[in-house]
């Protein structure tokens, strides 16, 4: 079923707990209308569930204590064109979730990695999300630009798809 | 699917029912639910999944909390999990101590 060639789409909440499910549900919208389904979708959803939570808990943790007040979460979802020789008119092949915030300076993936062998009273409970998202996406990304902390996910449809 | 959790504590057995989702919405709720127990030692926190549809790793935590802080001992099973929670599970590596099955007598 050929899709039509998308834009991108951008949503802006205060990065709070009760914007969460609105900005999973932008997300999972878009996911579909790129043509993600089934499990890759729940994939989708859940690592963006677990970098939104990130931004929820951490970004404005500073000034959340002093004023209350959080600042914003910027969700830019875009599609991936083909590469080459395909028409202008063709399918995305798969699609870019870019989470930005004004919090303070955090690399989520600078943080090592869980140790998923460890046994179980040994194993931290930190750091978990960044591990699923590694899993669950194709691409994960981070970078600190104009006082924005910017996490970029990329997810693309299996080969097999096609 | 509304999402929702019930726990029962009964001859050293906690059973948690899990239905729809268990993500940041309710896991402190469930984590909370669960701090009740510590100190009365259960042998096994038995997590109900069969209506479970997606756990993220605020759901996770809830799981690792039941094997880490609630007893001495304690044994943590995962029952009924559809294959897409269980793959979630696996990811992490909670199936190392948790103990995956399909159904608990």
């Amino acid at each position: 079923m050929p899709l039509k060639p998308m834009e991108s789409a951008r949503l802006s909440v205060p990065a709070d707990e009760t914007q969460v499910e609105q900005v999973l549900d932008f997300v999972e919208a878009f996911a579909t209308q790129v043509g993600f389904d089934g499990k890759a979708l729940g994939h989708i959803r859940l690592a963006s569930e677990e970098a939104v939570v990130n931004v929820v808990h951490y970004a404005y943790t500073a000034s959340r204590g002093a004023s209350g007040d959080v600042g914003d979460l910027v969700v830019v979802l875009s599609p991936i064109a083909p590469d080459g020789n395909e028409p202008a008119n063709a399918s995305p092949v798969g699609m870019v979730i870019e989470l930005s915030d004004t919090g303070v300076a955090f690399d989520p993936l600078s943080r090592p990695p869980p140790d998923i062998s460890a046994p179980a009273m040994e194993r931290p409970i930190g750091g978990l999300g960044v591990h699923l998202i590694r899993k669950l996406m194709d691409g994960l990304e981070y970078r600190r630009e104009d006082n924005r902390n910017i996490l970029t996910m990329t997810k693309r449809f299996s080969p097999h798809r096609l | 699917m509304e999402s929702k959790y019930a726990v029962t504590f009964k001859d050293g057995i906690a059973r948690v029912t899990l239905t729809g989702r268990l993500d940041t919405n309710n896991a402190p709720g469930l984590a909370d639910e669960l701090k009740k127990l510590v100190g009365q030692n259960p042998k096994h926190v038995v997590f109900f999944a069969q209506e479970l549809v997606y756990i993220s790793s605020a759901g996770l935590r809830v799981i690792v909390f039941a094997k880490q802080k609630i007893g001495i001992g304690t044994e943590v099973f995962l029952v009924g999990a559809s294959q897409d929670v269980i793959d979630v599970v696996k990811m992490t590596g909670f199936d190392s101590f948790v103990a995956i099955q399909e159904s608990y007598a």
